[in-house]
């Protein structure tokens, strides 16, 4: 190497005629590949560190880590199966609360009104006479809740008055054209 | 103490000399893994020769010590449950290096929605953690070069970290990141040029 550089010197000067008033270091050029490698690998250094056996202790850390995991993952995964069939379900079981609860109201609202022959039948057996626009007027002032099949009177004044009275039924159902 | 690693062959039973780590390559590792006897045996060797690999590179992505931790529990406990159906259409490393990229991206991309912040919180949380971090033992100029690094667009950060600091050939990183080599070397070249921006404005 140094014969080399002495050569390359040689070199310069005939072919510039003039020496350089340099000198260089000893041993410059044999130490410099490894200078410049030593450079080079600071500058993409990561100024980074580790905790003191970070490395040694890690697939032990993660060994237990997946051991934990595997002995609760069972629940997990059977969850994960299931979870279509469960969200199947809750939605079919929404389903028939909603339509037998809404089924429920409609037909408690449809038992509530009495049909034409029950009321018929309740005014034949309380009802002789009557004044059927006092009735009318009382029901609707009073806000009166009549059980006619179940005799269930709200109020005893509005029977006692009814009772007084003849009352042809017929011509109320066809007159107010109940159901 | 060796351990003997033992072939079985139809009729034959054969013997193979112990390998040390360095002499076991991916495919035999893979092969092993595959084999219910040698599956923890071969998994633990693959953890022991790639996790300061993949340690690295998900520490440039994140920065905290403790955030890669994570992220490499979770890459080698997602290799351990894919690896039976692992293709070998790639490197068993350019495998793992994929699955490192997407558990850091993954990281980054939770802690976004989670708060429902914008990307630049979380540069501005990678700057705080480069700052405040106990494990940074760079100088001055280390600390503005990892600042003006995280301040880089999330793929231009990723391309600078492995073309500059891991040295990695274009078309693996073409292969890691499923993209094009024409874009990585574009991605690359901005990110120098803003780098160069960052550090020359100060």
């Amino acid at each position: 190497m140094l014969m080399n550089q002495q050569e390359n010197n040689n070199n310069i000067i005939g072919k510039s005629g003039k020496k350089l008033p340099f000198t260089l270091p000893e041993g410059y050029f044999n130490q410099f590949p490894e200078r410049l490698q030593r450079r080079m690998q600071k500058e993409k250094q990561l100024p980074f560190t580790v905790p003191e056996g970070y490395f040694n202790e890690f697939s032990g850390r993660l060994k237990n880590r997946m051991q934990k995991e595997e002995s609760t993952s069972w629940i997990g995964r059977t969850y994960q199966l299931i979870r279509p069939q469960l969200a199947m379900a809750a939605i079919i079981i929404g389903f028939i609360a909603i339509s037998y609860t809404g089924i429920r109201i409609i037909l408690n609202d449809r038992l509530a009104e009495p049909t034409i022959t029950e009321i018929a039948d309740v005014l034949d057996t309380y009802l002789y006479e009557m004044d059927d626009d006092l009735l009318i007027s009382t029901i609707v002032e009073e806000e009166i809740e009549v059980d006619w099949i179940n005799g269930g009177y709200k109020s005893d004044e509005i029977m006692d008055y009814l009772m007084e009275e003849e009352l042809d039924y017929t011509n109320i159902i066809n007159e107010y054209n109940i159901y | 103490m060796h351990q003997i690693n033992v072939k079985e062959a139809p009729g034959i039973l054969t013997v193979q000399k112990p390998e040390t780590l360095t002499e076991l390559s991916d495919k035999e590792l893979v092969r092993q893994f595959n084999v219910e006897n040698s599956r923890n045996n071969a998994f633990t060797l693959i953890v022991k020769k790639y996790q300061e690999k993949l340690y690295w590179h998900i520490r440039k992505i994140l920065i905290s010590h403790d955030d890669t931790d994570d992220a490499l529990q979770n890459t080698f406990i997602k290799a351990f449950e894919a690896l039976d159906s692992f293709r070998e259409d790639s490197s068993l490393y350019t495998w793992l290096y994929r699955i490192a990229t997407n558990e850091s991206l993954t990281l980054l991309k939770k802690r976004r929605t989670k708060y429902y912040v914008p990307m630049s919180y979380v540069q501005s949380h990678l700057e705080n953690t480069l700052m405040s971090d106990p494990h940074f033992n760079g100088d001055e100029a280390q600390m503005k070069l990892q600042q003006a690094i995280i301040k880089l667009p999330e793929k231009q950060r990723l391309v600078f970290n492995m073309k500059y600091f891991d040295e990695m050939k274009y078309d693996d990183m073409a292969e890691i990141l499923n993209t094009s080599v024409g874009s990585l070397k574009a991605s690359y070249h901005h990110a120098v040029k803003k780098i160069e921006q960052m550090l020359n404005g100060d």
